[in-house]
């Protein structure tokens, strides 16, 4: 299950430098567009619980929407206060102008 | 009015899902992601343009001390050049949002350089300012509040002359450097991010006890003459407009549209608090940065509290309705 593709979007469907939020088998997924370069990551801010996906993104900086957190969207690794835990991210890859993310998490080492 | 007992404070973690779902959900109310996009693109160059004025502004002002130096207009110079770096707080608020630069580097040096400029740790109140944004005006929560119902005149006075500004800032620095965080404090700072603060305030101590060391050493008062002073004498002027952000306004619940204040106020003032003058509207989107606030009110101003006529109405009217006239004495925040 967990190592399944997913679709979860179009490459249209994700402005250059914006953020979706998407669920993915009951999981709540963050799909970012950086550059043309499609990444995902948990939805969930580790500070305080904030939907990621209401977030800004910079660059390759995702920053949370309450207390304006960041992490390195490609590695998760939170980028300072308020934020010291990091993401999970999850695996994308992009066939005929989809996006598919698969489950199986990795985390970056906390700061 | 809650009570909120030691214990709980303990335990407590202020910044919950709950809390900040409600308080994301309330913004969403008055403006969708869409719309806000725009608003909240980040540059440097509002920023570096910001401090950069600001900067020289009290480089200006601290040669008119030079000046007054040995002259009757010594302490009306040190009043000026204090009231300008008073409002260094409003940099080192906008930088602890990580939205007066687009670069992080910058942001974080600014914040930085106006925390020790005005005695705040910067990143122990970045922790601290979540508590700010995602409990604004419920008593025994939000770590800011101003003067909350009822107030006496003595809270006031407490609070402009900043009294209380200096034991909370000086009280934290002190008993972080001693790897000591009192409950309610804790509670906004993640377990594992404790060391740090704690070094913050060693780094700042000894900071400020090597230049009282190296101005005795070399026998001259210029710490004193322009810094120390002139931010103790000129800080309650950036306390009373710091006032009308909140004061009076609806308290004990969120309400993103009544829980602060936006002040019509001129462009020196504007410039000096960063725009923070548009409350209303930062409460309503902590991730638009400042310069981009004046456009947001625009754009979704008429949705909030009336626009307030000015600082000195503002007093007028904290002074006449919301205090209590009895003489009275509470400490209300150096919790």
């Amino acid at each position: 299950m967990a190592g399944e593709w997913r679709l979860v979007a179009s490459t249209d469907d994700i402005e250059e430098e914006d953020v979706i939020g998407v669920d993915v088998a009951g999981t709540a997924v963050a799909v970012y567009n950086v550059k043309g370069k499609f990444y995902a990551t948990e939805n969930i801010c580790t500070h305080a619980f904030a939907f990621l996906s209401e977030g800004v993104v910079i660059d390759d900086i995702i920053e949370c929407p309450v207390h304006q957190g960041r992490f390195h969207i490609p590695t998760g690794k939170p980028k300072g206060a308020p934020v010291s835990v990091a993401l999970d991210t999850y695996a994308t890859k992009v066939e005929n102008g989809k996006i598919y993310v698969r489950l199986d998490e990795s985390r970056a080492p906390d700061s | 009015m809650e009570a909120v007992a030691v214990d709980d404070l303990r335990t407590r973690k202020l910044t919950s899902p709950e809390a900040n779902a409600k308080l994301l959900a309330a913004q969403r109310e008055i403006v969708s992601r869409e719309r806000l996009k725009p608003f909240t693109k980040r540059t440097d160059r509002h920023g570096l343009i910001y401090f950069g004025g600001h900067m020289s502004i009290v480089l200006g002002t601290g040669y008119l001390v030079y000046l007054a130096t040995g002259t009757g207009w010594l302490i009306p110079a040190m009043l000026l050049h204090g009231v300008m770096l008073g409002h260094l707080f409003a940099p080192m608020h906008e930088c602890s949002h990580g939205t007066a630069f687009r670069t992080r580097w910058l942001n974080e040096t600014v914040h930085w350089i106006t925390g020790i400029m005005i005695l705040w740790p910067p990143t122990y109140f970045r922790y601290d300012h979540t508590g700010h944004h995602t409990h604004a005006q419920e008593f025994g929560k939000d770590p800011e509040l101003v003067l909350p119902s009822p107030s006496s005149w003595m809270d006031y006075v407490y609070y402009v002359t900043a009294t209380q500004l200096w034991i909370k800032n000086i009280g934290w620095i002190l008993r972080h450097s001693m790897g000591r965080i009192r409950p309610f404090n804790r509670q906004f700072v993640p377990e594992d991010q404790l060391p740090r603060i704690f070094l913050e305030a060693r780094v700042m101590l000894a900071i400020y006890v090597g230049l009282a060391a190296v101005s005795v050493a070399l026998g001259t008062w210029a710490v004193a003459i322009y810094w120390a002073i002139p931010t103790v004498i000129g800080v309650p002027v950036a306390r009373a407009i710091r006032i009308a952000d909140h004061t009076g306004c609806t308290e004990g619940k969120l309400d993103l549209r009544t829980y602060a204040r936006t002040v019509r106020t001129g462009p020196l003032t504007r410039f000096l608090c960063w725009n923070m003058p548009y409350h209303c509207e930062h409460h309503l989107a902590p991730s638009v940065p400042f310069h981009a606030l004046p456009a947001l009110h625009a754009e979704v101003g008429h949705e909030m509290n009336p626009v307030d006529k000015g600082y000195w109405a503002v007093q007028r009217d904290v002074l006449r309705h919301h205090l209590e006239r009895k003489f009275r004495f509470r400490i209300v925040q150096s919790l």
